[in-house]
C-alpha cells in the first residue's frame, strides 16, 4: 500500500469500523471460524496495470517469474501465480536494486539454458527451467534474494491480492483482537518467573 | 558555524536517550537523524520492497549470504521494532569469548545495569503482555512447551491497547506501539535539544578538544557543526561507518572499530504442527508473538521467541525440511506448501542466543558500509545446537521443523552489534567501560555498536540501557 492508498484507507475509517462489525456474524459462519477482517477497500489493487513482457530481457524474466511461483500456464491446479500478481513490476521498480542487473542476469540465464539444455530459457519445459535458476544460484547468491522478491510479491500482494486470496490471508487489517480464534486468552503454560524479568 | 555542547549522530536508542538526559541537564543539544520524522500515517500495512525501502536500511554482506536491516527515520530502530523489551540475563553480562576474554567490562553486570534498566521500562511504559494479548501462533508455541514439562515466559513490550494486526516491524499504523517519537524525543525537544532530520553525516574532525561533524543537510548542501562533545549512535553498521571514513583525520583511530560484529545469535526457523493441534493463524497478532522460552537458557543459553509473520515474510525465507536437505524454495510444489500449511500449521520462531562476534564492517572506497559475518566451524556448530533445541521442541509435539537459508544460514536480520564495542581490554575494545572511544576525548559512543556481545533476548532494551548508563557517567564527570 502506497501513501495515497493509505490515506485513502484512512479516510474511509469509520465506515471501515462499521464494515468489520456488520462482518462479524458472516466471520463466525465461515467453516473455520476464521474470516476476512478487511474490509474491501482495504485492498483496492494499485493504479496502472502488470507490466507486459516487451523485450527480450522482459521475457525472459517472466519466464523466471513462471517458474518461481508458476501461474495457470504451469501450475497442474491452475492456480495464478507471481506473473498473474504483477511481479514483473517490482523486478523492473526502479527502487529495487535488481533493475540495474536484469540485462546480466537473463543473459545469464540464457546462457546457462543453453550450455545445460540447448534451448534459451523461455522454450525449456518447467523441470529443466527449475534446474537452471537453482544452478544459476550456485554461480551467483545474490540471485536468492530475487526470488525472494518474487515469492514475497506474490505472497505479500505487493501489486494485488491474487497471492493474498491464494494463501488465504486478509491482507491490511483493522485487527484481529476481536476475533475470537486470535488468542486463547488463558494461560496455556507454566512461567519461569514471576515479573518477565529473567534475573 | 553553529556550536553545540553536544551533537549526537543518531536518533535511535543510542542516541534519542542521552539527548533528553543531556538536555535535561541544561546541555544544548542537536541531534542528526539520516531519515524522516514519520507519524503513524507514513506506516503502510506493506511489505513489499518498495515500501520498505522507505523505513529500512538494508545491508547485504559482501558473500551475499547475510541481510542485515535496520529501521530509519526520526526514533531510529524503535520505529520498526518488534517491541520485545527484555532485561539480558545476568549471564549475558558474564560471558566469555573463546579466548576466554570477558566481554562486558567487569563493572557492569546486571545489578549495575538493573536501575537503568528499571528507568528506560518506565520511560517507555513497558509492560507485560496480558494472556489475551498473546496471539494464536504464541499460544501454541507455549502449548507445546507445556506438553514437554518446560515453560514459556508472556514478553514485555511497550505496547497498550494493541489491535494485533500483525504489522509492528511497518511501524505501528495505530500509534498503540511506543516508539521514541512518543517518550524520549518530545522529552528532549520540550527540554531544547533539537532534532534535524534527512541529514547524512559523512565524517567528524577534531577541533581542539571538540569536534566538527560533517553532513549533508534536507536539502543535500554540506554543513559543519561544532561539538563540545559527540555521541555516535547511527547503528552497529553505520557507526563504525562514520568513523572509519573519518580516519584521515583520525589517524590514531582505535585499530578495532568495526570488528567483533555480532548478529545476537539470532537464527530464524519455522515449526509445522500437526492438524492434530490448534491452528496457528501466524498473521494474527503482534509480530513478537507474546511469549519466550528461556527453558533452554541454563544449558544452551538460548532463548526461543515465537513470531506471528504475515506470508510475505514467511513465504520470502529460504525454507526447507530438514528431511528434505537444504533447497531453493521454487515452483509450483512450494508454492502448494505455503497455501496448505501456512494459516493453520507454521508459524516462524527466532532463536537468540550467545555467540563470538566474528564479523567486521568496513568501508569500500566511496565510504559505503560493506560487512562480512562468517560462517565459520563455531557458528555451524551454534546453529546445529540451536536446531537440536527446534527439533526437541518439535518432535515432542509430532511436529516438524523448518530450517531456513539453504546453502548460506538464515541469521535473523535486525539486531546487529558490537563493533565499537565497550570492554577493559584497551586492545580489544575500542571504547572504555563508560563508552568513551579510547584516544578520543569527549567523543562516546552508546548505541548497539557498543554493546560488546549477544544480549540473549532482543536487544533493545539493553541498547537502551546502556545508552542511559552511559549518558549519566557523561553527567557525572560533568
Amino acid at each position: 500500500m502506497d501513501r495515497r492508498r493509505f490515506l485513502q484507507t484512512m479516510s474511509g475509517w469509520s465506515l471501515g469500523v462499521l464494515l468489520a462489525a456488520m462482518e462479524a456474524s458472516d466471520r463466525e459462519a465461515k467453516a473455520d471460524g476464521v474470516g476476512y477482517v478487511s474490509p474491501g477497500f482495504l485492498r483496492k489493487p494499485l493504479p496502472g496495470a502488470c507490466i507486459q513482457a516487451q523485450t527480450d530481457t522482459e521475457k525472459t524474466l517472466a519466464a523466471v517469474l513462471d517458474t518461481v511461483v508458476p501461474g495457470p500456464q504451469t501450475d497442474p491446479e491452475g492456480s495464478p501465480g507471481a506473473v498473474e500478481a504483477c511481479s514483473l513490476n517490482v523486478l523492473l521498480d526502479s527502487t529495487f536494486p535488481f533493475l540495474q542487473y536484469a540485462d546480466l542476469f537473463a543473459g545469464m540465464i540464457d546462457q546457462i539454458s543453453n550450455d545445460t539444455h540447448g534451448s534459451p530459457f523461455i522454450a525449456l519445459p518447467y523441470q529443466q527451467r527449475i534446474d537452471v535458476l537453482v544452478a544459476a544460484v550456485d554461480k551467483v547468491p545474490l540471485l536468492r534474494l530475487a526470488y525472494r522478491a518474487i515469492r514475497s510479491a506474490f505472497f505479500g500482494g505487493a501489486y494485488n491480492g491474487i497471492g493474498l486470496d491464494y494463501v488465504g490471508y486478509p491482507g491490511p487489517n483493522l485487527g484481529y483482537r476481536s476475533i475470537p480464534e486470535f488468542s486463547f486468552r488463558k494461560a496455556v503454560c507454566q512461567e519461569l518467573t514471576a515479573d518477565g524479568r529473567m534475573p | 558555524m553553529e556550536a553545540f555542547d553536544f551533537v549526537i549522530v543518531g536518533s535511535g536508542f543510542g542516541g534519542s536517550i542521552p539527548a533528553l538526559r543531556l538536555a535535561q541537564a541544561g546541555r544544548k543539544v542537536l541531534v542528526l537523524e539520516q531519515g524522516e520524522r514519520l507519524t503513524p500515517q507514513d506506516f503502510p500495512q506493506d511489505w513489499s520492497f518498495r515500501a520498505q525501502a522507505r523505513l529500512f536500511t538494508t545491508y547485504t554482506s559482501k558473500d551475499y549470504h547475510v541481510i542485515l536491516r535496520y529501521g530509519r527515520g526520526l526514533g531510529g530502530g524503535s520505529l520498526t521494532y518488534a517491541a520485545a523489551m527484555l532485561r539480558a540475563p545476568s549471564a549475558v553480562f558474564e560471558y566469555r569469548d573463546r579466548d576466554d576474554y570477558r566481554v562486558w567490562p567487569a563493572a557492569v553486570t546486571r545489578s549495575v545495569m538493573d536501575p537503568y534498566f528499571a528507568k528506560v521500562e518506565e520511560e517507555m511504559t513497558i509492560e507485560r503482555a496480558s494472556w489475551s494479548d498473546v496471539p494464536r501462533a504464541g499460544g501454541v508455541f507455549a502449548m507445546m512447551l507445556d506438553k514437554m514439562g518446560k515453560t514459556a515466559d508472556r514478553g514485555m513490550y511497550p505496547i497498550h491497547d494493541c489491535m494485533q494486526c500483525g504489522f509492528c516491524m511497518c511501524g505501528c499504523p495505530f500509534g498503540r506501539k511506543k516508539h521514541l517519537g512518543h517518550n524520549y524525543i518530545p522529552d528532549a525537544e520540550q527540554k531544547g535539544a533539537q532534532f534535524r532530520t534527512e541529514c547524512k553525516v559523512h565524517h567528524i574532525e577534531k577541533d581542539g578538544d571538540g569536534w566538527l561533524v560533517r553532513y549533508k543537510d534536507v536539502h543535500g548542501i554540506a554543513q559543519v557543526v561544532h561539538g563540545d562533545g559527540l555521541i555516535v549512535a547511527a547503528g552497529a553498521l553505520e557507526t563504525p561507518a562514520v568513523l572509519l571514513r573519518s580516519k584521515p583525520w583520525l589517524p590514531d583511530l582505535h585499530p578495532q572499530v568495526g570488528k567483533n560484529l555480532n548478529n545476537n545469535g539470532d537464527v530464524a526457523f519455522l515449526f509445522r504442527i500437526p492438524e492434530t493441534m490448534p491452528a496457528t493463524y501466524p498473521y494474527m497478532g503482534r509480530n513478537n508473538a507474546g511469549v519466550i522460552t528461556y527453558a533452554f537458557w541454563e544449558e544452551h543459553r538460548i532463548t526461543i521467541h515465537p513470531g506471528a509473520g504475515p506470508p510475505a515474510l514467511v513465504a520470502a525465507m529460504d525454507v526447507y525440511s530438514e528431511k528434505d536437505g537444504p533447497k531453493v524454495p521454487l515452483g509450483y510444489d512450494f508454492k502448494h506448501y505455503v497455501r496448505d500449511n501456512y494459516a493453520k500449521h507454521l508459524f516462524p520462531a527466532l532463536a537468540i542466543g550467545l555467540t563470538d562476534g566474528e564479523g567486521e564492517v568496513t568501508v569500500n572506497a566511496d565510504g559505503i558500509v560493506e560487512f562480512v559475518l562468517p560462517l565459520n566451524d563455531r557458528m555451524k556448530a551454534y546453529i546445529d545446537r540451536v536446531a537440536g533445541v527446534g527439533r526437541q521442541i518439535a518432535e515432542a509435539n509430532g511436529a516438524e521443523l523448518l530450517r531456513t537459508g539453504g546453502d548460506t544460514f538464515e541469521h535473523g536480520d535486525a539486531h546487529p552489534l558490537g563493533t565499537c564495542r565497550i570492554g577493559d581490554d584497551d586492545s580489544r575494545a575500542p571504547c572504555t567501560p563508560d563508552g568513551e572511544l579510547r584516544g578520543q576525548k569527549n567523543l562516546y559512543i552508546t548505541d548497539g555498536a557498543a554493546v560488546p556481545g549477544g544480549t540473549g533476548v532482543n536487544p533493545s532494551l539493553t541498547i537502551a540501557a546502556n545508552a542511559e548508563r552511559i549518558a549519566a557517567h557523561i553527567l557525572a564527570k560533568g
